[in-house]
């Protein structure tokens, strides 16, 4: 499109699409022309006019035709410094504030031409460079200026050669041959290592922990103390790591042995706990002992059993000693504890030098077992220790008895709170032993009188052998001893010259005597005779005798009823009595060993309805009682003590004097 | 011989006990009178059981632990009793009848 363009100062700084020429022939004062196209036929037009008629204005076909009023006017045009072209409303993204923005400044500069040029300043790097290396070039060589510093760039000049005479030579030193040398070292042996943390094992952990640390400070404080110790220390310590691995288990292998003994076991443990002979309601009175476990060690074999008794605080934990009535077959003798938990294995076993003939648990104390010895020792033994040695023995003490111990009791503990317990023996003393610090003292209590029979002058030499010895349950000063000439004596422990009261009890041995639990008054003694006699204490006379076809060798009082009382005798057989039931004749008499055994000590659980029977083989034999062997007297409303109730039955029966009966 | 392996000869020999297996810390069978295979299959079998049953124990009361298992079975019983870090056990012929 033709634009028309009056006469003015334009100044464009876009490149217009003028020929340079062609521009400059229409400045001759004729109106400039915009497009190419329209000069290009102006120009045939305008050179053609030209040539015929000089200044002719020629106006194109296609320009606008305006007024003279338009013609003249003004238009201003201004000029500005913005490039037309650059962009005005550029907008960028804003990543702080997260939006568009419109750029304000926007770069105005247009480039209309670019030429670059080959000037270099002369101060500048390059043109000192080119000027050292246009000054070398000048002076031509340069070989006199190696030390010269400005001149470093141009030493790199080819090497000029003789071309002649020049033998380019060149050597090579030996390669050696390439050779790989690896080196592996092995790897560290790895293990795969899994475990769980729990609560219970980081707990376990810290008082593993608490534990090592105070042990550390014990050994800290104790080495202090004794370097000796120390050493033994160390060796015990030693042995302990290496014996961790099975002694660790100890415990666990106890338990294990006892669950199988229980299981192989199980029907006698069955019937110890529930086994109710229900065949007794129609045995009328009578009942029955059923045999639970037997107890027997092999090491045991030819030894008699001499002593029972049962512990007072682990009731299924009983002691047995072994050893020889036999004058002529003294040999070692033995001292078991076994439990009912495990029969088939003694829980402790204790070697001693002579035949064990009788022993007792201290009541409060069970770990304290008393003994006495066939040689006329006796031995204190702790259960707690680990050694087989007694802790106490009277070997070396010089009141030590010079025949067989026959019977020993734990006393309660003296004024200076000292353990002390009572010994009778066959050489006719009656002795305390108090355990002071680590050796016994001796007191000689009484001395058993000598029998009439034997003449004056031998008085001093043939004792009056006692065999058995009991204390009173609530008078605990009184006691009775029975002798080997069946005479039974009542002692104080006040009065030492004199006894107070003498039994003819049996004609034979008084093998055991025994006061009755519950009633102050009455005893009960058994004999060789084949007689048990009860007795009162007020009276010289026995209140019943009841005669067994052979030699009783041991009685006991049960511990839950005052008229309940049980004997052995040498056929093997046990007899139970009721007093409160049948005052004749016994509600059982039953065998229960085998054939020639003769059975030796009987004696009753404190808690169970067990008895446990030992016999000249070295067994042990457990039984129970049925119910009609265990029955407890009914409550009555009088008589309030906490005994009464089995005193009454018992009372009344001594009440009544049923005389004597053979 | 001190008292553990003792007691454990004892068991060994008592009657109706067919094997005895004693297992340390870390699960090697070092006492054993069964043959190896079998007593590498109980011990591996018994391992788990009673890591299964302490865990469980442990779960229900942080401060108990089993201390025994019984596990009667038809033909027999098994005992299995640990200590701190052993374990033991002990099968055993089911008596016949009861």
């Amino acid at each position: 499109m033709s634009v028309p363009h009056k006469v003015g100062i334009v100044k464009s700084k876009q490149a217009p699409n003028v020929n340079t020429h062609q521009k400059a022939a229409v400045a001759k004062g004729v109106k400039a022309i915009g497009k190419k196209k329209d000069e290009e036929e102006g120009l045939d037009t305008a050179e053609g006019e030209e040539w015929m008629q000089g200044k002719t204005l020629v106006k194109p076909p296609d320009q606008l035709d305006l007024t003279e009023a338009e013609l003249n006017e003004e238009i201003t045009r201004v000029l500005k410094a913005s490039n037309p072209n650059a962009p005005q409303n550029v907008v960028r993204y804003s990543f702080k504030e997260g939006c568009y923005k419109p750029i304000v400044f926007v770069d105005q500069m247009a480039i209309h031409f670019e030429l670059e040029g080959n000037l270099v300043h002369k101060e500048s790097d390059e043109g000192r460079r080119l000027m050292a290396k246009q000054a070398e070039v000048d002076d031509g060589g340069g070989d006199e200026r190696p030390d010269n510093v400005s001149i470093k760039a141009g030493k790199r000049e080819q090497k000029l050669t003789n071309q002649f005479n020049f033998n380019e030579r060149a050597s090579q030193t030996l390669n050696n041959a390439p050779r790989d040398i690896i080196c592996q070292t092995e790897p560290p042996p790895r293990a795969n290592f899994s475990a769980t943390a729990n609560q219970w094992e980081i707990y376990d952990f810290y008082v593993e922990e608490l534990q090592r640390r105070e042990k550390s400070k014990e050994k800290h404080e104790g080495q202090f103390l004794n370097k000796e110790e120390d050493k033994s220390k160390k060796k015990i310590i030693q042995a302990e790591t290496q014996n961790d691995d099975i002694s660790q288990l100890a415990k666990a292998v106890k338990i294990i042995e006892r669950m199988v003994n229980q299981n192989i076991f199980d029907d006698v443990a069955q019937d110890f706990m529930y086994f109710e002979d229900a065949s007794d309601e129609f045995r009328g009175e009578k009942g029955t002992l059923l045999p639970l476990w037997t107890f027997q060690y092999d090491k045991a074999k030819s030894l008699s059993v001499t002593a029972l008794c049962w512990n007072h605080k682990y009731n299924d934990l009983f002691a047995v000693g072994l050893g020889s009535h036999e004058f002529t077959q003294q040999g070692g003798g033995m001292l078991l504890f076994y439990t009912l938990k495990n029969p088939s294995y003694p829980e402790f076993i204790f070697n001693t030098a002579s035949g064990v003939m009788c022993l007792d648990i201290h009541e409060h104390l069970s770990y304290l077992v008393a003994v006495g010895l066939y040689d006329g020792c006796v031995a204190v033994y702790n259960l707690k220790k680990k050694t087989d040695q007694p802790i106490y023995n009277s070997r070396a003490s010089s009141g030590k008895h010079t025949s067989a111990v026959m019977q020993v009791k734990w006393q309660k503990d003296d004024l200076d709170s000292n353990h002390n317990f009572i010994s009778v023996s066959a050489d006719g003393r009656v002795v305390s032993w108090t355990l002071v610090k680590h050796e016994l003292v001796f007191t000689d209590i009484i001395k058993l009188p000598v029998i009439d029979a034997i003449p004056d002058d031998l008085k001093d030499v043939i004792p009056t052998v006692g065999t058995s010895l009991d204390f009173h349950k609530q008078k605990e000063y009184s006691f009775l001893v029975g002798t080997e000439h069946g005479k039974i004596h009542k002692g104080s422990k006040y009065y030492s010259s004199k006894f107070l009261e003498k039994y003819d009890a049996h004609f034979m041995n008084v093998t055991r005597v025994r006061w009755n639990p519950f009633h102050p008054d009455v005893f009960i003694s058994c004999g060789w005779d084949w007689m048990v006699k009860i007795w009162d204490q007020t009276m010289k006379s026995p209140v019943f005798t009841f005669e067994l076809k052979t030699s009783v060798t041991d009685v006991a009082w049960a511990p839950y009823s005052s008229t309940v009382f049980a004997a052995v005798t040498t056929d093997g057989k046990v007899h139970v009595f009721d007093l409160n039931i049948n005052k004749y004749e016994a509600l059982c008499q039953q065998k229960v060993v085998s054939k020639k055994t003769k059975l030796l000590h009987i004696e009753f659980n404190p808690v169970h309805p067990i008895i446990i029977v030992g016999d000249d083989r070295g067994h042990v034999t457990s039984l129970k009682f049925s119910p009609n062997l265990r029955k407890k007297p009914k409550v009555t409303c009088f008589l309030q003590c906490h005994c009464g109730a089995l005193l009454s039955p018992l009372v009344d029966v001594c009440l009544h004097g049923i005389p004597r009966h053979i | 011989m001190n008292e553990a392996e003792k007691a454990i000869k004892r068991i060994q020999a008592q009657k109706g006990v067919e094997g005895v297996i004693v297992v340390n810390a870390e699960g090697i069978p070092i006492e054993s009178n069964l043959d190896h295979q079998h007593t590498l299959h109980y011990t591996y079998n018994f391992q788990q059981l009673l890591a299964r049953t302490q865990r469980m124990m442990k779960d229900l009361d942080p401060q108990n632990e089993a201390t025994l298992l019984d596990v009667q079975t038809e033909k027999n019983n098994i005992l299995i009793s640990t200590a701190k870090d052993y374990f033991m056990i002990a099968i055993k012929n089911s008596r016949e009848g009861l």
